[in-house]
């Protein structure tokens, strides 16, 4: 707590010294006032993380679940019921024929999701034990500033590869003319493997951080049993990271789940409940960008269930971030 | 050991085998990643280097002079002689053009594919009545850019843009405005958007990230507080951008729509002396530079606090106890020593993740910014125009504006043809943007580093 950190008066006649340079007595002096305003001043920066989220949670929730009385919040329009177990997502049609159900954003979401996991987290942990088991130091040097270039292409780009790139010249040749299936121009398929490229630098920065924090005793102790390389990596250090890879997966699935702009870009269309991975879906992160660009009447039903949608997103981030916080505090405990 | 043993010997070899695979599966991994990026970099390079072949685009375009419009169906074009490039129809992009009617001309426009030559088409056409046949009412003569020529009796022949040897990447591009032309289109809008987002979000992140962090570091005990607001922080890094770009709609954009119309707040008059017009802030702020980088500075403070930190927490304590043991006050000591040392490490992280921030295409799209924009903010358009209105300086925070991201995303989505390259050439910009941030942080870290002292 700010104000804790008072000079304390160590003896009575220690130096007087008044010209307020330094003073070891407990008396006014403006170096004092200086540290203790500076300290608050500090202490106000720290604290506008925690207005950031209060202010996030307030803007949501006024919104989407109550407003003050001459304003009308989503969830007093359309019922929790219709939210959670309606099957279409159809705001763009006339007042009537509205139906708000989330479900088709949420597979949506979902399948967009479980393609990037199939993708990524296997390669993103494979690279991962490389780096940390087989790599020669000279590798490493260079295999991972190309992994933070890969971490740091902005994601209209990702975009821009999937849809002009992966859809036209590998998607639709092998399902489209060799398997003779229907493939969209924008499909979930596309939007799912780049996404799945976007978190391998994540997932392998991440595990191997964990993987070389494993002390260096397990695996001697496996080698002095007659273990292979492959015996110690793939049966100790990573048994022994699991938890740490764990928490790594969960917050590369998190950033997966709110990616918006290369799925919009490659995948996303109209709500559309499937989990056809060659179909047009549509995510929430992808309807907000949808609706936000296009024209959105102001206090209109459809602009409040942007903050509904936004509100679902945040939830689940949030619940998927704090469990892998939890897991790394726990893991760190552990070993260091 | 049981030596002679086949099926333990079997097993041996089995296990090495495994091994083997597993190590080359872990390396297959890795150069598939770094595969896949060159892949991604060469479609960008050869989609942004490509002159836009069989889109209908970089036209040949028959322009009528107002001359006979009803008599065009009559008339038969002969391309005598192509020189150099060769044309096909939009319709057929198969079929080489060697002739073509009058019935093809739609208001007196023809609309040929330029066949990626790098050259300017330069051909000969003649125009032929169709009743007499033979008989050439008028011969145009390599025809190149600008020579239009001056006995044509019916339509002018305008030669395609010639592709330049950059590709799509060339001057104009890089000074044009946006237009929905995509010959025309040019990223100088967004990119002076995004150096005022640059710079904006730094003035705002810098501080307020580098003081969360030292307040974290230096002063924090470690209370329930501290904890929930590190716990927090580490929470708020990853809430998805989306989010921010909602928050910052509707508390910076919309401004919780409180104001009903726009009401001007401030009207700053002090530089009326240079004969400028007063400067009228306005509420809600609507989706103007300020904005953007509010929205941008909430986004990427919580990375900025968390790096700063690490650089913080890397400065050895003997520094700060030698400070305190020369009766330096705290403050002092984190002025006077602290924060130089960790400078190139806080420098270095504020650069990394601002250069994140700004490759976000999600929130400065969701604030409302509008992409077809043809200026800078503030309608800047060069140094000596500053010279003159140095006002348009403190205007430029309070213009719409458009960025590069954006701007690439709303080329990506354009459905007219040509415009995947201008997308790409849009951002091979963006990256060197970005390449550049990085250099900087680079730079900074290796020159810094002469500084430390132990």
């Amino acid at each position: 707590m700010p104000g804790s950190q008072n000079n304390k008066s160590v003896s009575n006649d220690g130096p007087n010294r008044t010209d307020g340079v330094l003073s070891l007595r407990r008396r006014f002096s403006w170096t004092h006032v200086r540290e203790q305003v500076i300290q608050w001043i500090l202490f106000c920066c720290a604290l506008l993380s925690v207005l950031t989220t209060l202010s996030i949670i307030y803007v949501l929730i006024t919104e989407s679940v109550y407003a003050l009385p001459p304003h009308t919040a989503f969830f007093q329009e359309v019922s929790l019921r219709e939210f959670f177990t309606e099957t279409r997502w159809t705001p763009q049609y006339a007042e009537e024929q509205q139906h708000y159900g989330i479900l088709p954003l949420v597979t949506g979401t979902f399948l967009i999701t479980g393609i990037s996991a199939i993708i990524g987290l296997p390669v993103g942990l494979l690279i991962a034990v490389y780096l940390s088991e087989y790599a020669s130091p000279s590798a490493r040097k260079w295999v991972k500033p190309v992994l933070e270039i890969l971490a740091g292409i902005p994601t209209v780009v990702y975009g821009y590869f999937a849809i002009r790139f992966l859809t036209p010249m590998l998607i639709v040749p092998i399902f489209e003319n060799w398997l003779g299936m229907t493939v969209y121009g924008k499909n979930a398929l596309a939007g799912g493997i780049v996404v799945g490229l976007m978190i391998i630098p994540m997932v392998a920065s991440l595990s191997e951080d964990v993987m070389r924090s494993v002390p260096n005793s397990l695996r001697e102790s496996g080698y002095a049993l007659g273990s292979t390389k492959f015996d110690v990596s793939a049966k100790i250090v990573v048994p022994a990271a699991l938890s740490g890879i764990f928490a790594s997966f969960l917050l590369a699935l998190s950033r997966s789940i709110g990616e918006t702009m290369a799925v919009a870009i490659a995948s996303a269309g109209f709500a559309n409940l499937t989990l056809n991975p060659l179909a047009q879906i549509q995510t929430m992160t992808s309807y907000i960008v949808d609706v936000m660009t296009g024209e959105v009447v102001s206090g209109s039903t459809v602009e409040k269930s942007l903050y509904a949608v936004a509100l679902v997103l945040f939830i689940i981030t949030m619940i998927m971030n704090l469990i892998s916080q939890w897991v790394l505090s726990r893991y760190r405990e552990v070993y260091q | 050991m049981k030596l002679g043993d086949d099926n333990y010997e079997r097993r041996l070899i089995w296990r090495h085998r495994i091994g083997q695979c597993f190590e080359w599966l872990c390396r297959l991994a890795t150069m598939g990643a770094l595969a896949m990026l060159v892949v991604l970099m060469g479609s960008i390079f050869s989609s942004a280097l490509s002159p836009g072949r069989g889109s209908g685009l970089a036209p040949v375009s028959l322009t009528d002079t107002g001359k006979n419009l009803d008599t065009q169906g009559d008339l038969t074009y002969t391309v005598s002689k192509i020189i150099g490039g060769d044309f096909y129809f939009t319709s057929d992009p198969e079929e080489k053009i060697k002739s073509f009617s009058g019935t093809d001309v739609r208001g007196g426009k023809v609309v040929f594919n330029h066949n990626g030559k790098r050259a300017a088409p330069v051909f000969d056409l003649s125009v032929s009545d169709l009743s007499g046949g033979k008989e050439p009412i008028g011969k145009f003569k390599e025809v190149g850019p600008g020579r239009i020529p001056s006995e044509c009796p019916v339509p002018h022949v305008h030669p395609p843009k010639p592709a330049k040897p950059w590709g799509w990447l060339t001057w104009n591009f890089l000074t044009n405005g946006n237009s929905d032309d995509p010959l025309q289109a040019g990223i100088m809008a967004g990119f002076w958007g995004s150096v005022w987002l640059i710079g904006l979000t730094s003035l705002m992140v810098v501080p307020i990230g580098v003081g969360a962090a030292l307040y974290l570091e230096e002063y924090a005990k470690p209370t329930m507080l501290t904890k929930f607001i590190q716990l927090n922080i580490a929470n708020l890094a990853g809430v998805p951008s989306i989010v921010y770009g909602i928050l910052g709609f509707t508390v910076f954009s919309r401004m919780f729509g409180a104001f009903d119309k726009q009401v001007t707040v401030i009207s700053m008059k002090f530089l009326q002396f240079l004969g400028a017009k007063p400067i009228d802030i306005t509420l809600p702020l609507g989706p103007v530079v300020l904005s953007g980088a509010c929205t941008l500075a909430l986004l990427s403070l919580p990375v900025v606090i968390i790096t700063s930190q690490e650089a913080l927490r890397s400065i050895p304590a003997s520094l700060r106890h030698a400070a305190y043991a020369l009766g330096a006050t705290k403050w002092q000591t984190i002025w006077h020593q602290v924060l130089p040392a960790s400078l190139p490490g806080i420098l270095t992280g504020v650069i990394l993740s601002l250069s994140r921030a700004i490759g976000e295409a999600a929130p400065i799209a969701v604030i409302g910014v509008a992409a077809h924009l043809s200026f800078a903010p503030g309608r800047i358009t060069g140094i000596s125009d500053l010279i003159q209105n140095p006002d348009k300086l403190i205007r430029a925070p309070f213009d719409r504006f458009t960025a590069l991201p954006t701007l690439v995303y709303s080329w990506v989505n354009e459905a007219a043809p040509n415009f995947e390259h201008v997308a790409a050439a849009g951002i091979i910009v963006l990256l060197a943007t970005l390449l550049m941030m990085n250099g900087t942080a680079i730079l900074i870290r290796q020159r810094f580093q002469q500084w430390n002292r132990w």
